[in-house]
């Protein structure tokens, strides 16, 4: 989460050198938890590579006014944007088979309970792939990430009432994708 | 004027109510919650991290000599292109009017009149000698093209049938691949695996499309009849075998561990990729704490930890040790 204790604090103060490396050791776990949860896939090196890569070339650019916590949540969700549309052109191009939405998550539980909690992500994650980049974005902050408006606001850098009405219609569009195409799910669920 | 503040809707992670968003709630409550990379792969990144800063340098430079080859070869192409095109047209505009005739009767669009082959040819090489020289078989009549596609055609449809037959079968799998795979339609692959029952029904992906339909089900949650037909496949001999008996050992698994067990060792005893042996090592366990075969489930939770230590059922399995004498939740 955003708001816990050690990422209140701003890395650097303005114009002060800000150190990659201890932004990777700080950061690195926690942008790497954001990548899988964003991409929806376990598969997470990569991105994280680019992530910080990126970061890296725009320290320069880090004003230090907003928390260094938000600014890689903003990178991070740029760079996954970008590498599900390149996997979609390639889809498209070659046909391929999408990646299962798997989340390399920890689990005690029954091999059932587990096959559950898989099925559940693979439901959720198919509709949010059906929704347009924005609208599964702003779904997986706030209903996933249980981050507040105010802080995806600043993220997407949208106005917080903007953040509501999107909010809003995207949770009515997935609700609506979830009656189409997982019926059993949605049974239940009025329009 | 300022705009009216709308509210944030209430999460529906938040409601565990029996209404609507309390459903929603369920749902998304039940997704994954995702780890962070092990520190091993965090590590391989940092690493990675820091020979691309080292080489970020001499990239640079290399990138700039690439662009500026790039642009060299480029440059060259389009001037090599405008001569080639200047002589073409040059060539056009020298050849007499006489060969265009004589060249376009080879398309059998126009007649060649009283000249002979031979003659044609002369002509052609009095009046353009290279060009001659590069096709002696200037004016020799050919067959008209649309002749020549509809032989060709004749050949592709005198193809074995069996194999037309195979092919439209590959073409209908691909379709169901795709609603299930690209679109995540598992209700429209079940419809096009419907409409193409005939043709599956005895040919030669009829395997493949009952695993497409097993995919299909499970993604509309539909386990119960998924496993029925994973009851009737012969996993041995599939592509995905190893993990389809690891699906039909999890979904035993809910109604009779006894008959998952079945599975589970068949699947503990075959190399599989670390994802879906620790998901079959850990399967066991739990199946044979079910059946009160204690001794063995403590020591596959042990050799899960051996083998798995920061593994996603790790917690579950140290839980287990620690308290032996309980059984699986």
């Amino acid at each position: 989460m955003l708001n816990s204790a050690e990422n209140v604090v701003p890395l650097a103060r303005p114009g002060e050198d800000v150190d990659l490396d201890r932004v990777y050791r700080e950061h690195g776990a926690t942008v790497s938890r954001w990548v899988r949860r964003l991409s929806g896939s376990s598969d997470a090196s990569d991105t994280l590579q680019e992530v910080f890569e990126i970061a890296q070339r725009r320290l320069s650019d880090f004003r230090g006014d907003a928390q260094l916590t938000t600014w890689l949540y903003s990178i991070t969700i740029r760079v996954v944007s970008s590498r599900r549309r390149k996997a979609r052109l390639r889809e498209l191009l070659f046909l391929q088979a999408k990646t299962e939405f798997e989340l390399d998550a920890q689990s005690s539980e029954t091999p059932a309970d587990s096959l559950n909690r898989r099925q559940a992500t693979r439901i959720v994650y198919s509709v949010l792939d059906k929704l347009s980049e924005r609208d599964r974005t702003l779904l997986i902050l706030f209903e996933l990430e249980r981050l507040p408006t105010s802080e995806i606001a600043t993220i997407l850098e949208l106005k917080e009432n903007n953040v509501s009405v999107s909010l809003h219609r995207a949770r009515e569009r997935f609700r609506k994708l979830l009656r189409l195409h997982f019926p059993d799910e949605a049974e239940g669920i009025g329009p | 004027m300022n705009k009216p503040i709308v509210e944030a809707p209430e999460r529906w992670t938040d409601d565990d109510s029996a209404s609507v968003e309390g459903r929603l709630g369920e749902l998304f409550r039940s997704v994954e919650k995702p780890l962070p990379l092990s520190p091993a792969a965090l590590a391989r990144v940092h690493a990675r991290l820091g020979s691309a800063r080292h080489s970020s340098g001499m990239r640079r430079r290399f990138r700039e000599v690439a662009l500026a080859c790039v642009m060299l070869l480029a440059g060259s192409s389009l001037a090599l292109a405008g001569w080639g095109v200047n002589e073409w047209w040059a060539g056009r505009a020298r050849r007499p009017p006489r060969v265009l005739e004589s060249s376009a009767s080879t398309t059998g669009t126009l007649p060649l009149g009283k000249r002979t082959a031979p003659q044609a040819a002369r002509q052609a090489s009095q009046a353009a000698p290279d060009e001659a020289e590069q096709s002696p078989d200037i004016a020799v009549p050919v067959a008209p093209r649309a002749l020549v596609a509809k032989s060709a055609d004749h050949g592709d449809n005198a193809a074995p049938a069996d194999s037309s037959e195979l092919a439209s079968e590959s073409l209908a799998l691909q379709a169901v691949l795709v609603k299930l795979r690209r679109e995540h339609d598992a209700k429209g692959a079940l419809a096009l695996l419907d409409q193409s029952q005939p043709l599956f029904a005895r040919g030669a992906l009829a395997q493949e499309a009952q695993v497409a339909r097993v995919d299909a089900l499970l993604a509309l949650g539909r386990q119960g009849d998924a496993l029925t037909i994973l009851n009737h496949l012969p996993l041995a001999h599939i592509g995905r075998g190893g993990e389809l008996r690891l699906l039909r050992a999890e979904l035993r698994a809910k109604q009779d561990c006894g008959l998952a067990l079945a599975d589970f060792d068949v699947l503990v005893r075959r190399p599989l990729s670390p994802a879906l042996a620790e998901r079959a090592l850990y399967g066991r366990a739990a199946c044979e704490v079910q059946v009160g075969d204690d001794s063995n489930a403590q020591r596959d939770f042990r050799d899960y930890l051996t083998r798995f230590p920061q593994g996603r059922f790790a917690d579950g399995a140290q839980k287990q040790l620690s308290g032996a004498t309980g059984k699986v939740p």
